[in-house]
């Protein structure tokens, strides 16, 4: 059974090469362009795992990774922040509301990216 | 003058009067002189004497005494000026403590308000018309101004310490006030009691709009060094994965020039780093966050790093560790990384191929101490004192790497300092460079 990785993210470029990354891993994909979808998405489909951008449109990552930490049904999937914030108060942040690990686009490749996912899902 | 005049006159005025009278007197006694009239003559002229030297003594006396009067009212009259100059600057500097864009409050000896112009009053939302006299304490009691009660009430020297109130953002400065301007003098007498005649003189800058206008430009930055960052981690990845072979193979030549890009790329989001940081700096919003950590891990990460750029270019890396594990010390992880990867990131544009770089980390007993050695095209002398200045590249740094913001030793500077540390060089022309820097190890239980 491949293993479900949601990923919101609003840059559908960037989006895509990470689908394209994971996809050649043995992923399944499932794509969020916003924070609601996400939000919706991470409760209908159960995802093993969540990859969530924080610059978001509407609902901003923050508050997607808090409403999924939430809620019971998705409370206990693993979430990856992807972002450029790279302040030291972000990252903090994101750590407190529950995100396992915390990715800094420009200073990954996505072969290390790769390596997280899998790194947790084992 | 004319009063001495005046004098003199009435003095020769009495004395030709006596003279005249003594001159009759004379001619009369030597003319009809018998005995009855003789002593009468006598009696004149003694007479004549007498009203001669009081006469002189009262003229004297009475003009002392007009001197006198007048030096009294020139006296007041000067003391009338001056009570006016001083209603004037009394005036004025009411005009001032009421209409001056600083809110004023000036606290007595006995800790009740003496003053408190407009401007504190609408800083602090206080309604109150007259609350002069009043208790600092109970001011301090009002639920609006509670962040800034603790000031109010302590006896420390506050400077310009930004505070967020209910309608404004203030710049509190506090600082203590001697009534008697010559309070030096009172120090002196044994009963001199500082306390009675110290006061605090509380300012209150309004901020509200610098601060905000300081907001919309910080959110103006991050979000324009969010949407390069986006752009550069774009190209980052989908350079990377043309090189891994995502997007099918590629011929070699495809692969030196993605690899270029990928280097080229690398170095933007590097500077995009740095100009950032600098920015911060200039800004005074350059913050750390000290956790415990390695210096060791952040070497080795370093190195791991620049492993694409070692390698292209054929360059011996030697990290000599220390001996043991080096204590853990509490500093700025990010910070420190970023002024360890400047300093190998200028080693390595810096050397040329098949150059070498060692890496020494070492501490005694007070700090930690890490070095990069070079043997590159090292820094012309009569530059070297330039090297930590911002956006400075020494001649020869030129040209052979026009890429360089000259911005990596000027933040490297301000984040080692800004932790309790030194950073220094040695460094000969085509000979190679070393860069130093320690870090204070800080007792942890």
């Amino acid at each position: 059974m491949p293993k479900n990785v949601l990923i919101i993210e609003d840059d559908e470029f960037l989006r895509g090469l990470i689908n394209k990354k994971l996809t050649a891993e043995g992923f399944n994909m499932i794509s969020a362009i916003d924070g609601e979808e996400g939000i919706k998405k991470a409760k209908e489909e159960k995802p093993d795992l969540i990859l969530l951008d924080l610059v978001l449109p509407n609902v901003d990552g923050f508050e997607v990774l808090s409403k999924i930490k939430e809620d019971p049904v998705s409370s206990s999937i693993p979430v990856i922040i992807l972002s450029n914030l790279s302040q030291k108060e972000d990252i903090d942040k994101g750590v407190k509301l529950g995100a396992v690990d915390y990715i800094i686009k420009a200073q990954f490749t996505p072969e290390e990216i790769v390596d997280k996912v899998k790194a947790i899902l084992k | 003058m004319f009063r001495a005049l005046k004098i003199i006159y009435n003095i020769i005025a009495v004395v030709l009067i006596n003279v005249f009278l003594i001159f009759l007197t004379v001619i009369n006694f030597w003319l009809f002189a018998n005995g009855e009239a003789k002593l009468i003559y006598i009696i004149i002229v003694i007479f004549s004497i007498v009203i001669f030297f009081t006469g002189s003594f009262f003229i004297i006396k009475i003009n002392g005494l007009k001197r006198e009067k007048t030096a009294l009212v020139r006296l007041l009259e000067k003391n009338e000026e001056k009570l006016k100059i001083s209603e004037i600057e009394k005036n004025i500097i009411s005009e001032v403590f009421f209409n001056i864009g600083e809110g004023i409050l000036v606290i007595g000896g006995n800790g009740k308000i003496l003053m408190i112009n407009p401007k504190a009053k609408k800083i602090l939302g206080i309604k109150e018309k007259d609350i002069k006299g009043l208790p600092v304490i109970d001011l301090a009691r009002l639920p609006d101004i509670q962040p800034i009660a603790p000031y109010l009430l302590s006896q420390n020297i506050v400077f310009r310490k930004e505070i967020k109130l209910k309608y404004f953002i203030a710049e509190l400065s506090v600082m203590p006030i001697f009534f008697d301007s010559s309070h030096d003098d009172y120090k002196k007498d044994v009963n001199f009691q500082p306390e009675k005649n110290m006061g605090k003189l509380i300012i209150l800058r309004d901020i509200t709009r610098e601060s905000s206008l300081e907001k919309i430009k910080n959110d103006f930055i991050l979000s324009a060094v969010h949407q390069l960052k986006t752009s550069v981690a774009s190209v980052k990845w989908s350079v990377k994965m043309f090189l891994s072979g995502d997007f099918g193979k590629i011929s070699k030549e495809q692969k030196d020039v993605a690899k270029r890009l990928y280097e080229r790329n690398d170095a933007l989001i590097f500077l995009i780093d740095n100009l950032l940081d600098a920015a911060k700096i200039e800004d005074g919003a350059f913050f750390y966050k000290k956790t415990l950590i390695d210096v060791q891990d952040i070497v080795e990460s370093a190195i791991i790093f620049f492993q694409d750029k070692i390698k292209g270019k054929e360059i011996k890396v030697k990290f000599e560790k220390p001996l043991q594990r080096l204590p853990k010390i509490i500093v700025d992880k990010e910070k420190i990384r970023s002024v360890i990867q400047n300093l190998f990131d200028n080693a390595l544009k810096y050397t040329n191929v098949c150059g070498s770089i060692n890496v020494f980390l070492k501490s005694d007993q007070n700090s930690i101490k890490f070095q990069i050695k070079d043997s590159g095209i090292g820094i012309p002398m009569e530059q070297q004192s330039k090297i930590f200045n911002k956006f400075f590249r020494a001649a020869n740094a030129n040209n052979i790497e026009t890429n360089g913001s000259g911005l990596g030793l000027f933040i490297a500077k301000k984040i080692i300092e800004d932790h309790g540390g030194s950073i220094w060089f040695e460094s000969e022309e085509s000979k190679g460079s070393a860069f130093f820097f320690t870090l204070p190890i800080e007792m942890v239980e």
